[in-house]
């Protein structure tokens, strides 16, 4: 089809404000899917992302469409993942189009990921068709939802679309206005080929497949392609699109998105962002924004049963293959044995890995706390990165930390509480701005060390669910750190150890050292549970030893019973990690996490 | 060596503590309860030696509850009649022929009893009709211990009948103590030891009490309906130190009165230890009859219907009244073995281990042993391991390493 037929777009929207569900709508009356076909929001296929309610990975489904004027059209809809985790993969699927709807949920208004969106996009230079969602809604306000967008996003709000992607009202305004807004796509189909990778995944039959956008040239089966970033180069197998079933075809051009599977046997090697040319003519330059994506939060993963160890590592390498974006290298606890540092995008991340480890590979997994990764320049000069209070060195001369810009969005009633919670978590602030009467927009630079944990939840709990917020990381600062250590009976657990800044330290210490004084059981020994910076010892606690466990009567039918109880005791002890001769719950561990 | 359990299931009274399958005490309900058990009894007979002339050489029966003299006494007598013309007690075996059999003395054949339950009269028929050991639920010589848990009697009642089976002719009387009561203070216990000891008992068990799912008193915890008893102590519960000196000091005590410490909770005149008690520890073989009752026959585990009707249609219809059955394994065996054998004060005698279960006790279990040794809490006397006094109360964390 010729390119001015072509329209790619993206649906940028906060979470929870119709996506998915305008997605599903979309598919539907395209044709794309019959009614019978469709599943709860088709483009979220994995088990997780529905549960969550959100989109983890990108997709890309063609569309045919024919418009009012009486043509036909393809649209590729480009679904976007809705996290903050995620905002490189976000950026490379904005990346890959033309325009964007921007979805503003009519009883909820402009919120923080709407504008870190809609920056986004524009950014990119796309068109932006804004969408009043859920306008069905009893509440809904969509005159001022209008308003706000037009005053935060600077972008006109006259041909707003007003639509309910549940009832289905609005979808054809939509695919209309994609039709006549968004320009099609300016390639040129004779240039050599120049294609954006925006998101690649492991099937178990073909290999990696990645999806494309074709800006320039053509790419056929039997096509040597090269990756730019690694210069390596591979035999096209297939390209196609998703209608969204896959669909082979014969090629793909200029302007369109499908997929290529080229005998890549690691996801590793197709980096999110990258750009395939062809091999034998590439393209002068490759697509501009490029990184190479870096994890921003570690812990360590330890398999409960230390004999799984063998099958930990074989799942973190499976998972791998779908997932390049965490790593993980041997680690080895005193207290926990043998087990990985793995580095994540962000929480929800890391919780989606470790959950897939847990459920699709059926391990009992102990994490220890999270960690951002800190820049240490060491006494003699040197700079290490250290993603663990473990690699610590023990002389150094500055630590730095990451810091991220977030911005806030907050009703007024509720703005006091969160300048408190902000100030509290070390931010400073940039930018206090109005947004109509009664909101205000936010920007604090904060550790992300601090709104790593608990931040999140505060700031909805503090704003009755009103406030929201996104963020961006804003490079490294150093910052008053220090190294915070749990010894048991004398003896250090490197495991519960915590870097923190050094005016929590005391606080924190003793938080720490009452917390695990409630999660540890009672042992046949005396336990003292001491915090201590250095050899300055900060807090201490002590178990006492346990004195008394009996059972007063068993007969002859007690018998099963008792050996059961004491079966599952022992069970439960086997769950627990011998530090020493002290046997501690895995959920001392997370104890970490939960001192303020 | 096998030994008989029959279960009555009625009380007059449920008590707070309680998590035994009993119901409250119902004459018509009770007579066809007898009937079923009867039959039950007569068909585990018939099934260790079917149409042959001989009884089952059995050497302990213990019939317990429930209150099994909640039952009127020609109820008692009838089913007492029953049991004794079914099995043999003349232990140990072999066999005697049906009919032509002598009782033998050697015997030890239970009921357990509640003050209150009992008068002379009652007392007398069971005695004649064949039960030689009597064990009384009397709890505590205490007024105020007796109404925290919810008995029917008093203190005086409980004395009374410990009395009148001694006159009855009973010359094996054990009762039965619970300390760490809400309320209960050292002076209370002290006060209630002293009488048992007073009163020249074969037997007395000293329980401590145990909260069990499913308990009223375990739902008096979760939700106190009245406030605490006493300060301090969750809801007037005792503190562990407290209960820890309660314990020790019934050891102490009863000991320096001639009683033989040989279980976790129990005690006895020299010569008077329960055998049929003892039977459980040994893991050696038991017919269980009645709702909720337990059989361990031939290396499996055996366990009755706990529902009253269930069991009574059941056995009308000739059916087995058997709900679950578990077959012990060579590893549980092994782990019952040591948990059941360690809470007799002897000890585990390590060569009758080595032949019993064909592991060498000590080679088998060598770490596990070494470390609690190391840890004060088991020791070697002569070829017996024993729990010390500090093992006894750790004892589940030593049974656990066995598991």
């Amino acid at each position: 089809m010729a390119e001015s037929n072509i329209r790619n777009f993206s649906i940028i929207a906060h979470i929870d404000h119709g996506k998915s569900t305008l997605a599903d709508r979309i598919l539907e009356l395209t044709g794309a899917l019959s009614k019978r076909e469709m599943s709860e929001q088709v483009l979220d296929s994995m088990d997780l992302e529905r549960e969550r309610g959100i989109t983890i990975k990108a997709h890309a489904v063609r569309l045919n469409y024919t418009a009012l004027d009486g043509k036909d059209y393809i649209l590729n809809l480009i679904d976007t993942p809705g996290h903050v985790d995620f905002s490189y993969e976000v950026s490379r699927s904005l990346a890959s189009c033309e325009g964007a709807l921007l979805i503003v949920d009519a009883t909820q208004g402009v919120e923080a990921q709407t504008l870190a969106n809609a920056y986004l996009a524009s950014s990119h230079n796309l068109e932006i068709i804004p969408v009043i969602n859920k306008i069905d809604l009893p509440n809904a306000e969509p005159e001022k939802v209008r308003a706000q967008i037009e005053e935060s996003v600077g972008i006109d709000c006259a041909d707003a679309i007003s639509a309910s992607a549940k009832e289905g009202t609005g979808v054809r305004e939509i695919l209309e206005a994609i039709v006549r807004k968004v320009p099609p796509p300016k390639g040129s189909r004779n240039k050599p080929l120049k294609a954006l990778m925006f998101d690649s995944w492991f099937d178990n039959y073909k290999g990696v497949v990645i999806l494309v956008r074709l800006f320039d040239g053509e790419v056929k089966p039997g096509a040597k392609i090269m990756l730019m970033s690694s210069q390596k180069v591979y035999e096209v197998g297939e390209v196609g699109v998703f209608l969204p079933h896959r669909k082979p075809v014969e090629s793909l051009k200029a302007g369109e998105v499908g997929y290529i599977i080229g005998g890549i046997r690691n996801v590793s090697d197709s980096k999110i962002g990258d750009t395939i040319t062809d091999a034998v003519n590439p393209a002068a330059e490759p697509c501009p924004g490029y990184m190479e994506i870096k994890p921003m939060v570690f812990c360590g993963l330890y398999p409960a049963d230390a004999t799984r160890y063998g099958e930990l590592k074989d799942a973190l390498e499976k998972l791998r293959l779908n997932d390049s974006s965490f790593s993980f290298e041997p680690e080895t606890s005193v207290a926990l044995g043998f087990g990985f540092r793995c580095g994540f995008l962000g929480l929800l991340h890391m919780e989606i890995i470790k959950e897939r480890l847990e459920r699709e590979f059926e391990l009992t997994l102990v994490n220890t706390a999270p960690t951002v990764i800190y820049r240490v320049t060491k006494a003699d000069g040197g700079v290490v990165f250290v993603d663990s209070p473990a690699k610590l060195p023990e002389r150094y001369e500055m630590i730095e930390e990451p810091f991220v810009k977030a911005m806030i969005f907050v009703p007024e009633k509720y703005v006091g509480q969160i300048l408190e919670l902000c100030q509290d978590k070390r931010g400073v602030q940039k930018e206090f701005n109005y947004l109509g009467k009664d909101r205000i927009i936010l920007a604090y630079e904060l550790p992300l060390n601090e709104i790593l944990w608990d931040f999140y939840d505060k700031l909805k709990s503090f704003s009755s669910g009103y406030a929201s917020m996104d963020y961006e990381f804003a490079g490294y600062k150093e910052s008053s750190l220090v190294k915070l250590d749990i010894l048991l009976n004398g003896e250090p657990v490197d495991a519960l150890s915590l870097i923190v800044h050094k005016e929590r330290a005391y606080p924190k210490g003793r938080q720490l050292a009452e917390k695990l004084r409630e999660v540890i059981p009672r042992q046949l020994y005396e336990v003292v549970i001491q915090a201590a910076i250095g050899s300055k010892i900060i807090a201490r606690e002590s178990i006492k030893a346990m004195r008394k466990n009996v059972i007063a009567k068993c007969y002859g039918g007690d018998i099963t019973r008792k050996r059961k109880l004491l079966e599952k005791q022992k069970e439960g002890k086997r769950r627990m990690k011998q530090v020493g001769k002290i046997e501690i719950p895995q959920e001392a561990f997370l104890t970490v996490l939960k001192v303020k | 060596m096998q030994s008989l359990y029959v279960h009555i299931p009625f009380c007059l009274k449920k008590c707070i503590y309680c998590d035994f399958v009993s119901g409250i005490y119902n004459p018509a309900k009770a007579d066809a309860y007898i009937e079923a058990l009867k039959k039950e009894i007569q068909n585990i007979s018939d099934a260790i030696y079917p149409s042959s002339v001989h009884l089952p050489g059995t050497s302990t029966l213990y019939i317990g509850g429930g209150t099994p003299t909640a039952l009127s006494t020609e109820c008692l007598t009838d089913l007492i009649t029953n049991i004794f013309a079914h099995f043999n007690f003349k232990s140990p075996h072999p066999p005697f022929n049906k009919g032509g059999q002598e009782r033998g003395k050697n015997y030890e054949a239970t009921i357990e009893a509640n003050p209150g339950t009992v008068d002379r009269t009652k007392l007398s028929a069971i005695l004649s009709s064949g039960i030689n050991r009597l064990s009384i639920g009397v709890q505590s010589f205490d007024d105020n211990a007796l109404a925290c848990l919810g008995r029917l009697h008093t203190a005086e009642d409980a004395e009374r009948a410990v009395l009148l089976a001694g006159e009855a002719g009973f010359k094996n009387i054990g009762i039965d103590l619970i300390y760490a009561i809400p309320g209960q203070g050292m002076a209370g216990w002290e006060k209630t030891l002293k009488k048992a000891v007073s009163l020249k008992l074969q037997h007395i068990s000293a329980y401590e009490l145990t909260v069990e799912k499913g308990t009223m008193l375990y739902e008096y915890i979760k939700n106190p309906p009245i406030p605490p008893l006493t300060k301090g102590g969750k809801g007037g519960f005792l503190d562990e130190e407290k209960i820890i000196e309660m314990y020790n000091y019934a050891i102490d005590y009863l000991t320096s009165e001639g009683y033989i410490h040989y279980e976790i909770s129990n005690f006895s005149l020299p010569g008077y230890q329960c055998r049929h008690n003892l039977n459980y520890w040994q893991r050696g073989e038991y017919y269980g009859a009645g709702t909720g009752a337990s059989s361990f026959i031939n290396g499996k585990r055996l366990h009755n219907t706990e529902r009253i009707d269930d069991y009574i249609k059941l056995i009308s219809a000739n059916k087995s009244p058997v709900k679950d059955t578990e077959v012990i394994t060579k590893e549980q065996a092994l782990s019952e073995a040591i948990f059941l054998g360690l809470r007799q004060t002897e000890g585990i005698n390590a060569d009758f281990f080595s032949q019993k279960y064909g592991k060498d006790l000590l080679a088998y279990y060598r770490k596990e042993i070494a470390e609690l040794e190391d840890a004060g809490l088991l020791a070697f006397k002569g070829n017996h391991l024993r729990l010390t006094r500090k093992g006894i109360l750790l004892s589940n964390e030593v049974f656990k390493k066995f598991m």
